[in-house]
């Protein structure tokens, strides 16, 4: 139960903070403004995101084209083993994650979509989508069917936008209206 | 513990910190001059030279990545022209911070503090990011700009995306607590003002005093409370939708709420459950009522966050 509570600091303070490890060219070669720190590459070259932290953007309504897409997107070469770190929070909630998954697999929610001010119709309104996609994929399930490339808000109960890693059935069991979750979209902010 | 003690805590978990390292990496504008002596063919070497700075900072746990990105673009922005035009976003561990969640929510979630995984006890370090492609499918993007009067450009406005999102969430707590958005929505035009200043100077006073508005005057008087669940390497917020009594009308523990957003740990009765709380293990508090926890530990958006694995 021990938790460590840092003194406040105040802005003055954090700024008195602000540090840089500039200071480690003390060599005689002055032309050279920045030396390359020897052993030092960088890390992102032919990095791929975990996938268990990148939203799955594959829906069951999708076509084989949207499909087709994503494993284009995913075509990233894994060049290296995933951090001790990373490798050892995935072993430590991997038990639970399985079980959360299993959480409403076979249920099919009702979605309906209305739109707000200008944003175009969509054909038709409702569709049955798995609960344990999230607003994310829904998001891009939306974008695509009304090709539309620029940000929709999303909202339910036209009051909120729900995160984009929440799962559509647990928003469903908690904000539905008549077993259908309502969405309403729209190309700008509706409900600020 | 009478009222006192429970403000102290309260206090303290506004108040909580984490030290935080930035580090960030970039080619710095090297002379032609000084780049001839260089014995690798140009163009190969502009990737190599990568030089390194830090900034530290003390971070709120219960405060937004947000909160403090313009305070490093405006350190940075001395090694990296323009970055101040272009939405940075921080990595730890080479996994982008879903900056629409709590500090403390990430920082629990991804290095598990008080369990003994953490490389480095003390310091937590984040990699500023700003060259590649935005990982726009993994975290929100910042999409609004401002003028900046400066220098006349228009530099990313992380603090609109926030208070969008902050909206959002209180409206979304507010709904799950009353069964109604009303009480946010009737906030006065300066409530609402005061709410989001408060949020983003960190001003546990005038937060309180807008927020008690929000919330029912007693917790019992909650429909539901609003948590919401993590696991570690899930990328998913669970919740559900939970009442702060059972039917036969005793609290709900802390345990049903965990069960009840995970129904398949019924199957496993003798699962031991790590939980944590704004960094704190909660393993041997199970059976305390959630009510307790929500009110004493929820974070700015009404949100009980529980970390479980």
């Amino acid at each position: 139960m021990t938790r460590k509570v840092k003194k406040r600091m105040s802005r003055s303070q954090i700024n008195t903070m602000i540090h840089s490890d500039d200071d480690d060219d003390g060599d005689d070669d002055r032309n050279v403004e920045e030396k390359q720190q020897p052993g030092f590459e960088d890390k992102r070259v032919g990095r791929t995101s975990p996938d268990d932290l990148s939203t799955s953007l594959i829906t069951p309504a999708m076509t084989t084209d949207d499909q087709e897409q994503d494993k284009d997107q995913e075509k990233e070469p894994i060049s290296k083993e995933p951090f001790r770190a990373q490798a050892q929070l995935k072993s430590v909630g991997e038990e639970l994650s399985g079980m959360a998954r299993l959480k409403n697999q076979e249920l099919k929610i009702q979605i309906r979509f209305q739109p707000v001010g200008s944003t175009p119709l969509i054909s038709p309104r409702v569709f049955k989508i798995s609960a344990t996609q999230t607003m994310a994929s829904l998001a891009v399930f939306l974008r695509r069917r009304l090709k539309v490339v620029d940000q929709l808000w999303l909202y339910l109960h036209s009051l909120f936008s729900p995160n984009p890693d929440e799962r559509l059935g647990d928003l469903w069991e908690m904000f539905r209206t008549n077993d259908e979750l309502v969405v309403y979209y729209c190309n700008t902010v509706a409900f600020g | 513990m009478n009222f006192d003690h429970l403000a102290q805590i309260k206090h303290r978990v506004w108040e909580g910190t984490i030290n935080v390292r930035v580090v960030l990496e970039y080619t710095p504008n090297v002379s032609s001059e000084s780049s001839s002596g260089s014995p690798s063919p140009s163009g190969a070497d502009t990737e190599s030279l990568l030089s390194v700075k830090e900034f530290l900072i003390s971070v709120y746990r219960n405060s937004y990545v947000p909160t403090f990105l313009p305070l490093l673009v405006e350190y940075f922005s001395v090694y990296v022209e323009g970055l101040a035009t272009i939405p940075v976003w921080l990595e730890y561990d080479e996994t982008p911070l879903k900056w629409n969640l709590p500090v403390g929510v990430l920082y629990d979630t991804l290095t598990l503090p008080e369990t003994n995984r953490r490389e480095d006890s003390n310091i937590w370090t984040l990699h500023l990011r700003f060259k590649d492609q935005y990982p726009k499918t993994t975290i929100i993007p910042f999409i609004y700009t401002v003028t900046d009067d400066d220098n006349d450009s228009s530099v990313i406005d992380y603090a609109k995306s926030l208070h969008e999102l902050m909206v959002n969430q209180l409206k979304q707590s507010c709904f799950v607590m009353n069964g109604t958005a009303k009480p946010m929505l009737n906030l006065s035009k300066e409530d609402s003002t005061k709410l989001w200043e408060s949020i983003e100077n960190h001003n546990l006073a005038h937060y309180n005093q807008v927020n008690k508005r929000i919330c029912p005057l007693d917790t019992s008087l909650l429909l539901r409370v609003p948590v919401k669940v993590y696991i570690p390497g899930l990328g998913q917020t669970i919740q559900h939708p939970v009442s702060p009594f059972n039917v036969n009308g005793t609290p709900s523990t802390l345990r049903n709420v965990i069960e009840a957003n995970i129904p398949q740990l019924n199957q496993v009765p003798d699962k031991k459950l790590t939980a944590l709380i704004h960094g704190i293990i909660v393993d041997d508090m199970l059976d305390t009522p959630v009510i307790q926890f929500w009110d004493l530990f929820k974070y700015m958006d009404n949100f009980l966050h529980i970390v479980v694995f």
